[in-house]
């Protein structure tokens, strides 16, 4: 194509202008998202009850209260780069919240691991009692994702993928947040497996919807 | 370091214009612009022929995003962002042509012309319908009214009951889809 084609459709896009409103500010929107988030959270709080000794193990850094800690952090820093991964030029923010969300789920996972190696309890792999926990984490993920995917889809992705595995994770951590917050086991493994790993998990489940969703608004963009 | 400053403030209050549907602003943002996003283009792709395709693809994706611009904020990152990707996704569409065309030239292509020709001609028309099927009902009319019905560009936009320049961003964003599905088709 040639240059003299390229100022015409300068020109075109220009004649074609129509106004339109622009996005709110990320910080707007991120806090939407938590506050879906913190509602449904407090909710099913509410229904669930806080685990006895939730404020207790706060203070210990290789217990539950680490695990939350973790699945907090993994939580905030995976909202924050899926938002700023919807936004062309934002990418020092999204890198930060790459950074804190991997941080989180680095923590979350080095917590479980330290339980279970403290523990004399053996390997195993998921189970009926670690369902209820994980169902709790990924019914209360969806607001968060379902908020992500609803912005990334009117935004600009241009890491589609990044943002979809960061949408999933964080999602899937603020979910495992309240459930871990809910839950009075002190077992290591379920720990492990039902609360530190919530993130993987989220990934496994959500990444694919929410790239479809991203992708099915990009190709819907009617112009 | 002033004239750098400068630029970025117009370009700001130009974009910011331009949201709220001042042409004549946005023209001269993209004018200004066009220097700045060739040599973004350029830096990366070198004196390659289809340069100017992708500075036009970075026009059309700034024409698409300018509601994700957030005012106050520079605009300098926000286009070097979206013409990196249109480069990424050139780069990558082209290997995948160059990776289809070396699949076919090893592949098994009938040896006789006459079958070569009729196996290259006949999956094509329903290739191409279902993939006219997938795109979304604007771009596949932009597409019909100029491809197929060969009306010109101010014909197809009365017809469409749109602006020329609007029916010419659907026929274009339509090509290119369909660029896209029919590979996909044929890998």
């Amino acid at each position: 194509m040639s240059a003299e084609s390229t100022r015409e459709l300068l020109r075109e896009l220009a004649s074609d202008l129509t106004p339109v409103k622009p996005l709110p500010r990320l910080r707007f929107v991120a806090a939407a998202v938590l506050l879906a988030w913190l509602a449904i959270g407090v909710g099913g709080i509410a229904l669930e009850g806080l685990a006895p000794t939730f404020w207790q193990t706060l203070a210990v850094p290789i217990s539950a209260g680490g695990i939350f800690v973790g699945l907090l952090l993994a939580g905030l820093g995976g909202v924050l780069a899926a938002l700023a991964l919807a936004i062309p030029g934002r990418e020092p923010l999204a890198r930060a919240g790459l950074a804190l969300g991997g941080a989180g789920v680095a923590i979350a996972a080095w917590v479980g691991f330290a339980l279970v190696a403290d523990s004399s309890l053996a390997w195993r792999l998921p189970r009926a009692g670690d369902l209820p926990c994980l169902l709790t984490a990924l019914v209360i993920s969806l607001a968060p994702a379902l908020a992500l995917a609803w912005f990334s889809g009117r935004a600009a992705p241009f890491r589609p993928l990044a943002l979809a595995l960061a949408a999933a994770a964080g999602a899937a951590a603020l979910g495992g947040s309240v459930a871990q917050a809910c839950c009075g086991s002190d077992q290591a493994m379920h720990l492990l497996l039902a609360h530190a790993l919530v993130p993987a998990l989220g990934v496994f489940v959500l990444t694919l919807p929410l790239l479809v969703a991203i992708r099915g608004s990009e190709r819907s963009q009617n112009y | 370091m002033q004239g750098s400053d400068g630029r970025s403030v117009r370009w700001r209050e130009w974009m910011a214009s331009a949201q709220r549907g001042d042409s004549l602003a946005y023209e001269r943002l993209l004018e200004d612009l066009l220097p700045f996003v060739r040599g973004i283009v350029r830096s990366r792709l070198g004196d390659d022929a289809n340069a100017e395709d992708v500075v036009q693809d970075v026009l059309l994706a700034i024409h698409t995003a300018r509601h994700t611009f957030q005012a106050g904020r520079e605009l300098e990152p926000w286009v070097r962002t979206i013409a990196r990707n249109a480069v990424i996704d050139s780069v990558r569409r082209r290997g995948r042509q160059r990776a289809r065309d070396a699949g076919v030239e090893v592949a098994d292509l009938p040896e006789d012309p006459g079958a070569r020709a009729s196996a290259e001609a006949e999956p094509l028309p329903r290739a191409l319908e279902r993939a006219l099927e997938k795109l979304p009902s604007v771009q596949r009319e932009a597409v019909l009214l100029l491809k197929v019905y060969g009306l010109s560009v101010a014909e197809a936009a009365t017809r469409a009951k749109t602006t020329p320049g609007a029916l010419k961003l659907r026929a274009h964003r339509g090509y290119r889809l369909l660029r896209d599905l029919l590979g996909r088709e044929r890998t």
